[in-house]
């Protein structure tokens, strides 16, 4: 369980694919199947016809799971119009995972902290 | 008087209120011209409108969704658009000699060629696309769209410096909302917010009215004019409305407006008509499912009627969150409703009055707002300062 993979950035990625798809699940309101069509380069609004509201509350989503630092709108912000429209899902576990707060387990420990301090 | 020259999109939804403003202005004594297609525009502005005509081409990417429509809307439409019609829009100033351009927002043509004579012109907003500055949080975009002003700017000639918004008139700039609609976004002294701009149109179909029940209550189903360019996608809505109609025979007739075909056997509590005399069937109407374009959105709302709206592309999403927030309304995923979420929503705004009482009230607002009767006003004190 605990044994320390040797690619740890590359579980990690792994895993945040994962979370991700499952965040994107839930607020497109989609279904199992869908989330199994989705891979790390479907694309946002190409693919995936991600809404706007519907972008809104996946960057909702990831700040709860990966802490403030992971700021979906200011992130998108940064963007031109061509990489916005091209943006992937992977796009967005790579910036997940290169966020300043690190790694998403240490985030969950983090956010243990901080319901501990509440 | 004055003289007024419309610079328009040879689209549906636009054509028709910049007829509205039009024809009062006529009503008032003034002179009223066209630039744009001829065979657009005549069947939708009448036989006795003077039209300086410019060739009409097919233009590609109005299907797109989401930012991927901008791109197609600026790079497909705008820019070609302003290209093509710009030698027209010039041989008409020289030949009306209008004393205001009314320009739609995206025909920059019209802006241009104002600009070049030093004449005042008013920008008409018949969406709210820009009105509502959806990409005030994505400076890189606005730096985008900023961009092709300038490269039109430059096809035009005009002198090199800082390019002004062809967007918005720095004069006037009438658009077709009110501000229970924009909620608190704020404009400068210049914006005229006179809500939809109706007016009568050229009766262009026949409908069974002895068909509607007094005891049911009734639905419009329509996906606007920009269909056409969303066959596919629409294709699939209307299946999804079918279906989610089929089990309401017993309270509710439904309209969808839509080819024969889309919906084969309907059952007999769904006409489904290619055209409707829409503003006439809109006085029996308890509710309305739409993309969420504005015009139809405002026209519903002009009778107080609630909506629900599946909001595909352009400005469409944002009409959906400002009817929401007006409380008018319910929105649903266009890609994804599925017929059971599609008829709750339905149901909950024919069933719950607060959305009627809140599309009452954005009625009321567009009456103090004047409509093209405020907009021809506002449009002479332009002419005439």
């Amino acid at each position: 369980m605990t044994a320390v993979p040797a690619d740890r950035a590359g579980l990690d990625r792994e895993r945040v694919l994962g979370e991700l798809i499952g965040m994107l699940a839930v607020v497109t309101g989609e279904d199992q199947r869908w989330a199994a069509r989705v891979t790390a380069a479907s694309r946002l609004e190409g693919d995936l016809r991600l809404e706007s509201v519907e972008l809104a509350a996946l960057g909702e989503r990831l700040r709860q799971a990966y802490g403030d630092s992971v700021d979906l709108a200011a992130f998108v912000a940064e963007l031109d119009i061509y990489q916005i429209v091209g943006l992937t899902v992977g796009d967005l576990v790579a910036y997940v995972c290169a966020s300043p707060a690190g790694s998403p387990a240490e985030m969950r420990g983090m956010r243990g902290m901080r319901g501990m301090q509440a | 008087m004055s003289r007024f020259l419309f610079i328009t999109l040879p689209l549906t939804g636009h054509i028709y209120p910049a007829s509205a403003l039009a024809q009062m202005l006529a009503q008032d004594g003034h002179e009223v011209a066209w630039v744009g297609s001829e065979a657009r525009l005549r069947p939708l502005i009448g036989p006795g409108a003077t039209v300086y005509g410019t060739r009409l081409r097919p233009y590609r990417g109005l299907a797109d969704t989401g930012l991927t429509s901008v791109k197609s809307l600026w790079d497909d439409f705008v820019v070609p658009y302003t290209r093509f019609t710009l030698p027209a829009v010039d041989q008409a100033v020289q030949d009306y000699h209008p004393d205001v351009l009314v320009v739609d927002q995206h025909a920059l043509a019209g802006a241009l060629v104002a600009e070049r004579y030093g004449l005042r012109w008013a920008t008409m907003c018949s969406s709210s696309m820009e009105l509502a500055r959806p990409f005030a949080k994505l400076p890189k975009i606005e730096a985008w769209i900023r961009g092709h002003l300038a490269t039109v700017w430059a096809l035009a000639g005009l002198p090199d410096g800082e390019v002004p918004d062809l967007r918005f008139s720095p004069y006037l700039v009438v658009a077709l909302t009110s501000r229970a609609l924009t909620g608190e976004l704020s404009f400068p002294d210049h914006y005229a917010l006179v809500g939809p701009a109706l007016s009568a149109r050229p009766a262009r179909a026949d409908f069974p009215w002895d068909w509607l029940a007094p005891d049911r209550q009734h639905v419009l189903v329509t996906v606007g004019t920009m269909a056409e360019n969303n066959a596919t996608d629409s294709t699939d809505f209307y299946g999804r409305a079918a279906a989610a109609l089929a089990p309401l025979g017993d309270r509710v007739q439904a309209v969808v407006i839509a080819p024969p075909d889309a919906i084969p056997a309907p059952p007999p509590h769904v006409l489904v008509a290619p055209r409707v005399p829409l503003l006439e069937l809109m006085q029996h109407l308890d509710a309305v499912v739409c993309h969420g374009g504005l015009n139809t959105v405002c026209e519903s709302l002009s009778y107080g009627i609630p909506l629900v709206i599946a909001p595909l592309t352009r400005d469409q999403p944002i009409n959906a969150e400002q009817v929401v927030a007006a409380g008018a309304g319910l929105r649903v995923s266009f890609s994804r409703v599925t017929p059971d979420q599609l008829r709750a929503a339905l149901t909950t705004v024919l069933d719950v009055p607060a959305y009627r009482a809140a599309a009452g009230r954005v009625r009321d607002s567009f009456a103090a707002a004047g409509g093209a009767r405020a907009a021809a006003r506002r449009l002479a004190q332009l002419a005439a300062g």
